[in-house]
């Protein structure tokens, strides 16, 4: 689609060429019927392509690639979902890598699938995991990324003790509970922890950098989503653009009606408007500090928010009936936007974050 | 611009000195001293500005320009804006006409309007759309006949901005027959004091004055006003609309950052007296200005490439509009009589005005090309859809 994300790369192309090979519609759909919605095929074929392994520090055997490149990486997964839970293993487990106490390999097992387990995902005032005076775990987090299939937990700590722990995803005192398949590609699940023990080496960042881990933890997911959002809002708008010049009605194509060329439009304005946005972020983050960081985060998941569920309610009404079957591939795309966008604060939520924000810094220009 | 994009363009020195400028011209002090500055002391200021060197900067030397870029131009504009002075009165002149002048205007024809078109001592004004040529500006009918070495224009202009200012106006005129539609039309220059021009102003909403109906009967304009060549107008009109639309797009930017800010500092006060502002949509508006900025980089890229017009002057024109009424409407929901909180100085004309800024907001998918025309050209173009009617 022309004009739409400007930034062109390889990591582009080749991500998009293994979704196509690996992980088309047809095998998303087949997998998410499965029991654990989670193949390993699609998965390992990643790992091989070094996903897992693109931002972690070339001294801790990555590749070392910049926050950048993975967020394009997350905008063609947009463009064709892949179920798993990838922003744990792409973002958040190189960033606990680089930070933790124990250096990467601790956090970091060969092939180990991880997930992070993040009180700050909902909306809700959580209380979290909390740690008794026996150090042991004990609390609820939500919306927890595949957590069935995973080897290990990343629990970030309750605002309280602050710090991150990771615990093996089997293990006493830990049950999963209430999954639900937000979309083809993420299943969730509520993690209890009930008294679990924390050994000496469980807590891989301690309460003196927990906030700052956080802060970048989330920063970093929220602007993949965002990405990636920005890749749904792509397909929807060249999928309804497809259809509308080959519906036919009346004797001519329904893309020759101006009522279905001004929402078409309307849908390109607001995508292409994200696809700027993220441009600009691409540009910018490579001069950006932690708090810098932060601030085009907030921005970036704001827009997104605002963005997605308008263009796929477009991509629907265009489609007509055939949109809302599960026959047609729409549904995968606008279920998708729906999970991006009930993560770490929802349209709401984030644009309130944003005003809120505005409001509190120091007197404008 | 953020810092960043100052540095990359190279133009945070420049800015800096129009700043040191600013802050220490005689003519700014003199709008500084008046709550509304009349139209006089509006021309003076650009008069001022132009003799600063500060206007038509990215025009070349030699038509009165300095051969900088168009952010150059645009960092002008955002910090008379940031300053929170008015701009000058001659804006139609500085980014529509004077480009298209200055570009593709005859040595001696530029020699002629461009030094009083950049000081503000002549006005300029396009007419451009018709009663009966408004979004389908290719069905023109003010028609131009040549008799000897003159044109004689008869037929009727609407929208034209500053008409009842202006000294010249540029006028497309129907040169070939209406079936030819935009291969028959030229570019002509006519002076707005000939006889046989009546310019009636039209109130608006806003209740102001901002664009005229102008009547054209028998108006003689020597031949050698034709800007281009005959029958050759559209290509310049459309290049006339993509300086426009670029331009204006930066600086409406600028300006509507600006305002958010105003809103901000408004609703900081609400705020400090116990109200409670929709934080939703006041973030959803930064959205939509950092939106903005970012489109503006490559807007900015695509001016400086000097490609021509584009469609993506559509979509730049569709997300200006949004923004603008995304604010207005911020502005509108928070900053009315009812809500705004008593200042020392002048809370009612506050909130007057800020209806007012609503009510233009409330215009800016009307002009230049309607939100729908915009949106069926992006349609066409860049979706690929069939042309419609």
């Amino acid at each position: 689609m022309d004009g739409m994300l400007e930034a062109q790369s390889d990591i582009r192309s080749q991500v998009a060429a293994l979704i196509r090979l690996e992980s088309p519609p047809s095998a998303l759909r087949s997998i998410a019927s499965s029991l654990t919605g989670f193949d390993t095929g699609m998965w390992d074929k990643a790992a091989q392509a070094g996903w897992f392994e693109m931002l972690v520090p070339d001294e801790l055997g990555g590749l070392g690639l910049p926050l950048s490149d993975a967020l394009l990486l997350f905008y063609e997964v947009g463009r064709s979902p892949v179920p798993g839970p990838l922003v744990d293993n792409v973002i958040a487990a190189a960033v606990v890598g680089a930070r933790s106490r124990h250096g990467a390999g601790a956090a970091l097992a060969p092939g180990a699938i991880v997930t992070l387990a993040d009180p700050a995902a909902v909306v809700a005032a959580d209380q979290g995991v909390r740690l008794d005076e026996h150090h042991r775990l004990t609390g609820t987090i939500r919306l927890v990324r595949f957590p069935e299939v995973c080897d290990s937990l990343l629990i970030l700590l309750g605002a309280g003790d602050g710090g991150l722990v990771r615990l093996p995803a089997q293990c006493g005192g830990i049950t999963f509970r209430n999954p639900v398949s937000l979309d083809a590609a993420t299943r969730t699940a509520e993690v209890a922890l009930t008294n679990v023990p924390l050994d000496s080496g469980d807590l891989l960042v301690g309460p003196e950098g927990g906030a700052e881990l956080a802060r970048e933890l989330r920063a970093d997911i929220r602007l993949a989503m965002a990405a990636e959002t920005a890749g749904v809002c792509h397909s929807m708008v060249e999928m309804t653009a497809a259809y509308v010049a080959v519906r036919s009605q009346f004797g001519r194509t329904i893309g020759s009606f101006q009522a279905v060329q001004q929402i078409a439009a309307e849908m390109y304005e607001l995508a292409s408007r994200l696809c700027s946005l993220l441009d600009a972020t691409l540009m910018d983050l490579s001069d950006a500090d932690a708090s810098g960081r932060a601030k085009i985060a907030t921005r970036m998941s704001a827009a997104a928010a605002s963005t997605g569920r308008e263009v796929a309610e477009m991509a629907l009404q265009l489609h007509g009936g055939i949109g809302y079957t599960s026959e047609h591939d729409l549904g995968l795309l606008y279920r998708r936007v729906l999970t991006l966008e009930s993560q770490y604060g929802d349209r709401r939520a984030r644009n309130s974050a944003l005003g809120r924000e505005v409001l509190a810094q120091g007197p404008a220009a | 611009m953020t810092a960043l994009d100052d540095a990359r363009a190279g133009i945070s020195r420049f800015r800096e000195e129009f700043v040191a400028w600013l802050e220490c011209s005689p003519a700014v002090a003199e709008l500084r001293a008046c709550l509304h500055a009349d139209f006089a002391l509006l021309r003076e200021w650009q008069r001022a500005l132009a003799e600063g060197g500060w206007l038509a900067v990215h025009w070349p030397t030699a038509a009165g320009g300095r051969n900088l870029t168009i952010l150059h131009q645009t960092s002008v504009y955002e910090e008379i804006a940031r300053a929170r002075l008015p701009q000058p009165p001659g804006l139609i002149g500085l980014e529509v006409v004077g480009a298209t002048l200055a570009r593709h205007g005859t040595v001696r024809q530029r020699a002629r309007w461009l030094p009083g078109l950049l000081s503000g001592s002549e006005l300029w004004c396009q007419g451009f759309s018709e009663p009966e040529a408004g979004s389908d500006l290719a069905a023109l009918r003010t028609r131009a006949v040549l008799e000897g070495d003159e044109f004689v224009v008869s037929g009727q202009k609407i929208w034209t901005t500053m008409g009842h200012v202006a000294r010249w106006g540029v006028v497309l005129v129907r040169t070939g027959t209406l079936e030819s539609r935009h291969r028959g039309i030229s570019y002509l220059v006519i002076d707005m004091t000939s006889p046989g021009v009546q310019v009636h102003p039209l109130g608006t909403l806003t209740g102001e004055s901002e664009f005229s109906e102008v009547f054209l009967d028998n108006v003689r304009a020597p031949a050698e006003n034709l800007v281009g060549e005959l029958n050759g107008g559209w290509a310049l009109a459309m290049d006339t609309l993509a300086n426009e639309r670029g331009a204006y797009m930066l600086r409406r930017s600028a300006e509507l950052e600006v305002m958010y800010a105003d809103i901000v500092n408004e609703l900081r006060r609400q705020v400090a007296a116990g109200m409670d502002p929709d934080y939703a949509q006041l973030g959803e508006c930064r959205t939509m200005l950092d939106a903005l900025a970012a489109q503006g980089r490559k807007t900015a890229a695509r001016l400086a490439s000097r490609r021509g017009p584009s469609v993506f002057d559509s979509v730049d024109k569709l997300l200006v509009t949004s923004a603008e009424q995304a604010l207005t409407k911020l502005a509108i929901d928070h900053l009315g009589h009812g809500r705004l909180v008593a200042a020392d100085d002048g809370g009612a004309a506050a909130a007057a005005e800020w209806t007012n800024r609503y009510l233009y907001g409330r215009a800016s998918s009307i002009y230049s090309g309607t939100r729908q025309i915009q949106r069926s050209l992006l349609a066409e173009r860049i979706l690929g859809l069939p042309k419609s009617r």
